[in-house]
């Protein structure tokens, strides 16, 4: 029955009909208000869906970006949920590396966050260093959440990583996205206190404060 | 001369669906005539000349034909008006031009990658307004909570300051001491001006909270007019101005709760009598206009700035405009009065001149009931002589009972004081009897409306009940009557509000009025 769901939200998306895909979430999220399965059941793996078609020569490039456009505006519907949420008073800034311009990722960890009870600063798609540690020394955030979605931007991640780890030493930080499987153990050894974060439980130790990052780790 | 295999792939790329176009088309005339199949779906290429299609000329043809080497760039606009952009070679043979155009590869995907890079700051941007404006809701709920409990706080120490020294200035001998009545009198009048504050602030913080509700009965609006233009000709005595007022001949009927509406007129004539010089006339008029009942607030006084009355009616927006006697405004009255019309489906409007006068008017419809006049009519009920009543009055502050007794000492009653409800039981068990009993909304232990349930049914007991009520209960008025309520005071009491009481209370056996 999910999986017969999936597929209708799949097909509303591939074929870029963004009225069925509204209605289908937004009855999603009237039915179960529950805005972590949304992301992580419907959005995520139809997002992997979108792109292995392209891969495939199933679809064009542009149906592939109409769809991603879609769901990041469909991402909207859950502000009413996610923000409501009472706070826990931890602050969190989560950005793309520069020149990494695959975002969608990356919001849906700021909203996790913001749902499990933290404020999140979503910077967004290719933030240069200095955006990074300006937003940082502006904010004081709890943790810094980075994303990498293709392995080819792994420069400017070790980039900020150096900036983050010079000039705010004691701010945890965790890296997150797909392109972080192919970083090896020699690019991570150079940070040891950062974490990567490959599976969704490992995320929620920290959203849940289960684990406090910086202090426990 | 093409060779056969040349021949063939010249032809399938006549006939293909390569996104390019081919045009040949005469080098003197710029007669087309040849499209390849991509230059069939471009509507307006269905054109006799190629000069008049892309707006060149022959001679800048020819001169693009000696730069073959570099594109050419020529835009055009479909039959949808949609433009398009194409880069040519062309190439001259036998007296035709071919001119080969395609998009640039490049612009497309600068065009794809901004698009894509706007929509998601646009999504972005979106994210953070969103989160600012829950984050500001809940900071405002915040903060009408914390105006509400502030104001209400506030408001009984206020109003045990005025009703204190409302009495001290009637004590006798006070005259004598010229001083003294002159500070008690500015404790009194700042007492006064605390309370209107706080009552303000206090419907602001309902209003923003979406809680303001209405009372709505049928009532004469001319009647309430004339009784507020009554309750306000002393103030406007003392500045030697005078209160007309005209009304057309018929009913005035309108559904209303007649307190907020009171609210209204008293707010727009005590600002007429605030920004009128002395010894002027302030007119009001009650007519029908359509379906509604306008009323007329028309002062002789300093008017208003045209630039200014736009913003008249947001709460905490002050004129420049200053009264006349130095009297102080909040800024917030004109605001809870617009949202009170409002709510009555009606409307408010001003016209005014600098140097001439201001005229507020307000609309509400006429009540769809067909309730005629005589509905409303004063009954006249025979004069009975009655003995001297007999009072509870249940109140867990001291002040209330002191004031009370302060109030009414040459009325014709007596008063049973209770500091609890519990108490009051005991005393009603004991079998004491009351002509009326009046009873704190809001007590510790049990509240009022416990104490009426007891009295209701345990008791059975038959005598009027009147509730003693904060202004914070006020959204309880409603619903009074079904609890069982006769009728409320509100507090902080006042020595015209407790006679006002009495007075409508010799009319009627079971009396339910606003005081």
């Amino acid at each position: 029955m999910e999986i017969l769901r999936y597929k209708n939200f799949l097909d509303y998306l591939i074929k870029g009909d963004k009225r069925g895909c509204h209605q289908f979430v937004a009855d999603y999220l009237k039915e179960s208000g529950d805005v972590k399965a949304l992301y992580l059941y419907i959005f995520q793996p139809a997002l992997y869906d979108v792109g292995h078609l392209w891969e495939h020569n199933k679809i064009s490039i542009a149906r592939e970006h109409i769809a991603t456009s879609i769901v990041e505006s469909l991402m909207q519907l859950s502000y009413p949920y996610i923000f409501e949420n009472k706070k826990n008073g931890k602050k969190v800034i989560i950005a793309c590396v520069a020149e990494e311009h695959h975002q969608i990722g990356a919001r849906m960890i700021a909203d996790l966050f913001d749902l499990a009870g933290w404020s999140s600063s979503f910077v967004g798609a290719n933030t240069p260093v200095d955006v990074i540690t300006g937003l940082i020394q502006d904010e004081g955030p709890d943790l810094l959440g980075l994303s990498l979605s293709i392995y080819f931007n792994a420069d400017s991640l070790r980039e900020t990583l150096n900036a983050v780890q010079e000039k705010f030493p004691e701010l945890p930080v965790i890296i997150g996205g797909q392109g972080v499987s192919s970083l090896g153990m020699e690019f991570m050894k150079r940070f040891p206190k950062y974490e990567i974060i490959q599976h969704i439980e490992a995320l929620d130790e920290i959203t849940s404060l289960k684990k406090i990052m910086g202090k426990a780790s | 001369m093409m060779d056969h295999k040349g021949n063939e792939a010249y032809s399938f790329f006549l006939e293909s669906h390569f996104e390019g176009l081919l045009i040949r088309f005469a080098v003197d005339s710029g007669k087309i005539n040849f499209l390849n199949s991509f230059a069939k779906k471009i509507d307006c290429l269905y054109s006799d000349s190629f000069y008049d299609v892309f707006r060149v000329r022959k001679e800048d043809i020819l001169l693009y034909v000696q730069k073959s080497e570099k594109s050419v760039m020529l835009n055009v606009k479909n039959k949808d008006q949609s433009p398009l952009s194409f880069y040519f070679h062309f190439k001259i043979i036998d007296g035709e031009v071919f001119a080969f155009g395609q998009q640039s590869y490049e612009e497309f995907l600068h065009l794809k990658e901004q698009i894509v890079s706007s929509n998601s700051s646009l999504n972005n941007l979106n994210r953070d307004l969103q989160k600012q404006k829950i984050d500001l809701r809940k900071l405002n709920e915040l903060k009408n909570q914390f105006l509400g409990i502030a104001a209400h706080d506030l408001r009984n120490p206020i109003g045990v300051i005025r009703g204190y020294s409302g009495f001290l200035l009637d004590s006798p001998g006070i005259q004598d001491n010229e001083d003294k009545m002159r500070m008690i009198g500015r404790i009194k009048d700042s007492a006064d001006f605390m309370l209107g504050l706080l009552d303000e602030l206090l419907d602001i913080s309902v209003i923003e909270a979406g809680k303001l509700t209405f009372d709505k009965k049928a009532h004469d609006l001319f009647k309430l007019v004339k009784k507020v233009a009554e309750m306000n000709q002393m103030m406007a005595g003392l500045k030697g101005i005078n209160i007309s007022i005209a009304s057309f001949d018929g009913p005035s009927i309108v559904d209303m709760d007649s307190g907020r509406i009171e609210q209204v007129l008293n707010n727009l004539i005590s600002n007429a009598i605030k920004f009128s010089e002395k010894n002027t006339r302030i007119e009001l008029s009650v007519f029908q206009s359509g379906d509604s009942i306008t009323v007329l607030v028309k002062d002789n006084g300093k008017g208003i700035p045209k630039d200014e009355i736009d913003s008249l009616f947001e709460a905490y927006s002050v004129t420049s405009v200053k009264s006349t006697a130095g009297e102080k405004s909040t800024g917030l009255g004109l605001s809870i009065v617009q949202k009170i019309i409002i709510g009555h489906g009606g409307r408010i409007w001003v016209d005014s001149t600098v140097g001439i006068g201001s005229s507020f008017y307000f609309s509400v419809p006429m009540s769809k009931n067909k309730i005629t006049g005589a509905l409303v009519e004063l009954k006249h009920v025979p004069v009975v002589e009655r003995k001297p009543l007999s009072i509870l009055l249940i109140d867990d502050s001291e002040d209330i009972h002191i004031l009370w007794d302060v109030f009414t000492k040459d009325f014709p009653f007596t008063t049973q004081h209770c500091n609890s409800a519990l108490e009051a039981i005991d005393l009603l068990r004991a079998d004491t009897k009351f002509d009326v009993i009046f009873v704190d909304f809001d007590m510790p232990e049990m509240s009022g409306k416990e104490f009426l349930k007891f009295y209701l049914t345990e008791a059975q007991g038959t005598v009027t009940v009147c509730a003693l009520m904060a202004h914070k209960d006020r959204n309880m008025l409603g619903n009074l009557q079904e609890l069982g309520f006769s009728g409320h005071l509100d507090k902080p009491m006042t020595a015209s509000k407790v006679k006002s009481f009495f007075d409508s209370f010799k009319e009627s056996e079971k009396v339910f009025m606003v005081c």
